[in-house]
């Protein structure tokens, strides 16, 4: 079992680390940033609705006022008929209260409709720092990846150039250089040892010469007086 | 992010929080101007010929509405404009235009003077609620004051109805914010 965990664990390794090699960074932040910046337009889309909804909220509060206004403009109104006696007091109170009635309505509407707005401008508010925050961020990372590309260009470039340099010390002249100063020494150990050998060789047979070069000088000393007997030379020599 | 996800996952168009401009304005959307907060409630499209175009939007902020008119030629050009009574601009002016006179070379609205820039007969498209092909043509003056900071527009619908908006020139700047709404 423990055999099979730990080759189950080398799986793992393995595999992650090829995943590992098929991820490239800078593509993955940019995936990221995509990411962040989709987030981003939702929550601004969000924004937007709820800004939409304070806008309306607002109209409505607007519309009821005026309404009440309207209502209580019309209920003055009603209960000036009854002064000019253009209209029976029961029937104008009983209008007028109507209408007090509606401008009531639409007072307490106008209420909600405000409370509704200070609500939605709260939140308007938060999301509004949320956004603003994730702004923010999404710049930063846009910054660090810009950074991050540019040092990625300029350590690729130093590498490439480094390695171009690497190779000319470990096959280039230097090497070259090494090589023929291996091969120039061994020529001329070659060349010794050959001479070497030479040198023993030949003094063997200068040994054997030096041996015998008394011998064959004094033979040629006798053959040369034995030639000058022969053509009479003897006596000038001697007479010189 | 899984690996799965990147070798087979589906590309998607790059979201573009950062570079929303008034060229991408559309309805719903949401900006802020002049420290307030503006929901597109109109959009409109207008044909000038030679494939020449400009937008129009109508926002409200809840409270007050207006018209923001965006124009590209060669720069973007803005104007923040609302309606105005014709019979503001003088008596005269759609009688003389109706009656096939030519409008005034110049006009003097609340104490300022708006000197007469060009023509342009157009068509007029309301993609409020969608894309169609209900154009309708009309005929428009624009008109600048001196430094042409302020707009003042005469526009011709039919024989006898017209329409005035004025307006001030803004820098694309002064819209911020754009939300985008689907």
């Amino acid at each position: 079992m423990n055999i099979l965990r730990r080759l189950f664990s080398i799986g793992k390794a393995e595999t992650n680390s090829a995943l590992d090699k098929l991820e490239d960074p800078i593509k993955m932040t940019e995936q990221g940033i995509r990411d962040l910046k989709i987030d981003l337009d939702k929550a601004l889309h969000a924004l937007a609705e709820i800004k939409a909804l304070s806008i309306r909220a607002r109209n409505d509060q607007s519309n009821y006022e005026s309404k009440a206004k309207d209502y209580e403009k019309k209920a003055i109104m009603l209960l000036q008929r009854t002064e000019k006696g253009d209209m029976e007091m029961a029937d104008a109170e009983r209008l007028a209260n109507e209408a007090l009635a509606k401008k009531n309505d639409s007072s307490e509407q106008a209420k909600r409709s405000l409370a509704d707005k200070n609500k939605f401008d709260g939140n308007i508010s938060t999301m509004e720092s949320n956004t603003k925050k994730l702004r923010q961020k999404i710049s930063q990372h846009e910054n660090e990846l810009k950074t991050l590309k540019a040092r990625v260009k300029v350590s690729s470039a130093t590498k490439n150039i480094n390695k171009q340099m690497s190779k000319i010390d470990a096959s280039g002249t230097v090497s070259m250089l090494e090589r023929m100063k291996e091969k120039v020494e061994q020529e001329e150990a070659l060349a010794e040892s050959y001479g070497d050998i030479a040198n023993e060789s030949r003094s063997v047979d200068e040994e054997i010469d030096k041996a015998l070069e008394g011998a064959s000088s004094s033979q040629a000393s006798d053959d040369l007086a034995a030639l000058k007997s022969r053509l009479g030379m003897n006596k000038d020599s001697k007479s010189e | 992010m899984s690996l799965f996800k990147n070798l087979f996952g589906k590309k998607e168009d790059e979201p573009k929080p950062f570079s929303r401009t008034v060229m991408d304005l559309g309805m719903g959307y949401i900006f802020e101007y002049d420290l307030r907060t503006w929901e597109i409630t109109g959009e409109y499209e207008y044909d000038w010929g030679d494939e020449e175009f400009s937008k129009e939007y109508k926002v409200s902020d809840g409270k007050d509405s207006f018209y923001l008119a965006v124009e590209e030629d060669d720069e973007i050009e803005l104007v923040w404009c609302s309606k105005i009574k014709m019979r503001k601009l003088g008596e005269g002016i759609a009688k003389s235009i109706s009656d096939g006179g030519s409008p005034p070379e110049s006009i003097v609205y609340e104490n300022q003077t708006y000197h007469l820039d060009e023509e342009s007969p157009g068509f007029f498209n309301d993609l409020t609620k969608g894309k169609n092909d209900d154009w309708q043509e009309f005929i428009a003056w624009d008109y600048y004051n001196e430094d042409e900071t302020l707009n003042l527009t005469i526009e011709q619908w039919g024989e006898r109805s017209f329409e005035a908006s004025w307006g001030k020139v803004i820098s694309e700047f002064e819209i911020s914010d754009i939300l985008p709404r689907k």
